[in-house]
């Protein structure tokens, strides 16, 4: 694939499911190979912040119990799949991993959750914008939906106190918006192309958490003002 | 209870000019909204206070625990006009700055810094520890500061000169520069903005740059100890470094556009400098050349 390490052996190598030899032969390819050593980086922390999660952002969705368990370890399930993990499984896809990142910063991070979830009893003219759930969606259309709905409720904090930030702090925000939005299209119309890209799914999930960030800074900053 | 954790409150107006014995804190937090706000340190233990803020409103000065907090009262006024601060403090102080519309200089600490402003400028020279920074709209120059540089910038630039330590920096629509760095972990990232890189590799580090639709260049010292990977897509690879290949090899990837990697190793490869760009160039250069 390539020329790299297929994803079934980068999953099983963090589950640490090689054999001695495999498991020699994928760290040698990953000693000269860049993309494959940030590939298994980001799974491995992936992991590691998902078995962080708190309880209350387990999702119930069907799907989630084999991601996570894939992702999270038996930490997170409470099971214990030693034989299960021998067994064949279906392959984790790229977007899977793109939502789930995103879930996780979205949750790890807490800023925007707290954002939206207003700590004073004033009104919240996001309030019935929902929490976002870890949930691992059906599509990957299902995925990004996940994702607006939570940059949408931050939008719309930004669209209601335009007037009350500096004009100029609105147009940088959307000079900025607009160029993460474009490296949006762009990761994310190369990922459909070559949906197994480990760097892709990278930076797709980082221009998607950008996007989050700078929406974040913004609703902080009306809601201060108002 | 309470008078243990508020020990003094002290509501002064128009124009503030006082000073309060530090007495035990380590640590400022100013939260205003605009205004313009200089820092500057001395020996004495004791913090200074000059506020312009020409209407009826006051500023509210409070110790508690370790920490002395200022802040303008919005319940008096209008709470929303600017309010400049000339701060003086112990050196050893942490700074902890909030605002919305801010011009923050700071100059002399050598406690952990955190700034954060929506608008406006921010340039702090020193710091220790953890330096946080972060402005959507503005300028942000950090030098000389030694620990932990943590810096956001969404516009207008980051400049990050002469510092030691752990370093992580992003900005958008700006360019991002990194100069005289001497550091083991550096993590930098830009959308839309040229990255620059300047500085030492040490052994064992780590180094990760990268852009979407940006330039990086890294100037890199010769006779390094470390391994490079680079990587474009729809993009294009210049290196000239003692020891690195003319040029990079195009790889099979991503249907209908061109990938290029290209790697090499300097002494004993035991540092890791990885490149990724997203339709921009690299370009690694020796020192000197």
């Amino acid at each position: 694939m390539n020329g790299h390490l297929e994803e079934g052996i980068l999953n099983d190598l963090v589950d640490g499911l090689l054999s001695e030899a495999e498991e020699e032969r994928a760290r040698a390819h990953m000693a000269e190979c860049v993309t494959c050593r940030r590939e298994i980086e980001g799974l491995q922390k992936l992991r590691s912040e998902l078995a962080r999660m708190p309880d209350d952002a387990q999702p119930a969705r069907d799907l989630w119990p084999q991601v996570a368990w894939r992702m999270g370890g038996e930490a997170d399930t409470g099971r214990k799949p030693a034989a299960a993990l021998r067994k064949p499984r279906t392959q984790v896809r790229a977007w899977q991993l793109v939502a789930a990142s995103v879930a996780v910063a979205l949750f790890s991070g807490g800023s925007v959750w707290l954002l939206m979830t207003d700590r004073s009893s004033r009104p919240d003219p996001v309030a019935e914008v929902q929490r976002p759930t870890l949930a691992i969606p059906a599509s990957l259309e299902e995925a990004f939906g996940e994702y607006e709905k939570t940059v949408s409720g931050l939008e719309t904090i930004l669209e209601e106190g335009k007037d009350v930030l500096d004009p100029g702090t609105i147009q940088v925000l959307e000079e900025n918006l607009a160029l993460i939005d474009n490296a949006i299209d762009e990761s994310r119309e190369a990922l459909n192309r070559d949906p197994g890209s480990g760097v892709l799914r990278r930076l797709l999930t980082e221009n998607l958490l950008r996007k989050a960030a700078l929406l974040r800074h913004a609703a902080v900053a009306v809601r201060a003002q108002t | 209870m309470l008078a243990n954790l508020v020990l003094s409150a002290v509501a002064l107006l128009p124009q503030t000019d006082t000073i309060v014995s530090a007495d035990g804190a380590n640590r400022l937090d100013l939260e205003i909204l605009r205004g313009e706000v200089v820092v500057r340190t001395w020996d004495r233990d004791a913090v200074q206070v000059r506020a312009d803020h020409p209407d009826s409103r006051a500023i509210e000065i409070d110790r508690s625990n370790r920490a002395i907090s200022v802040e303008v009262d919005a319940r008096r006024g209008m709470g929303l006009g600017a309010v400049d601060f000339e701060l003086t403090v112990p050196r050893r102080f942490d700074l902890d700055i909030e605002g919305m519309a801010l011009t923050v200089d700071i100059e002399g600490t050598e406690g952990e810094v955190e700034v954060t402003t929506i608008h406006g400028p921010i340039h702090v020279r020193g710091g220790r520890g953890t330096v946080v920074l972060e402005s959507v709209n503005g300028e942000i120059v950090v030098e000389g500061a030694h620990g932990s540089v943590e810096v956001n910038g969404m516009a207008g630039g980051v400049t990050i000169r002469d510092c030691s330590g752990d370093i992580v920096a992003e900005s958008v629509g700006g360019p991002l520069t990194l100069e005289g760095i001497t550091s083991a972990d550096v993590e930098a990232g830009t959308v839309g903005g040229t990255l620059r890189y300047e500085g030492s590799i040490e052994r064992g580090g780590r180094y990760t740059f990268g852009t979407h639709g940006g330039e990086i260049i890294l100037v890199l010292p010769p006779g390094m100890d470390a391994r490079v990977d680079a990587m474009t897509l729809a993009g294009r690879i210049d290196v000239d470094y003692p020891g690195a290949p003319d040029e990079a090899v195009p790889v099979e990837g991503i249907p209908g556009m061109r990938e290029m990697e290209l790697s090499f190793t300097s002494g004993q490869g035991s540092a890791r400098i990885e490149v990724e760009t997203f339709g921009g160039r690299i370009s690694i250069r020796s020192q000197g050349d």
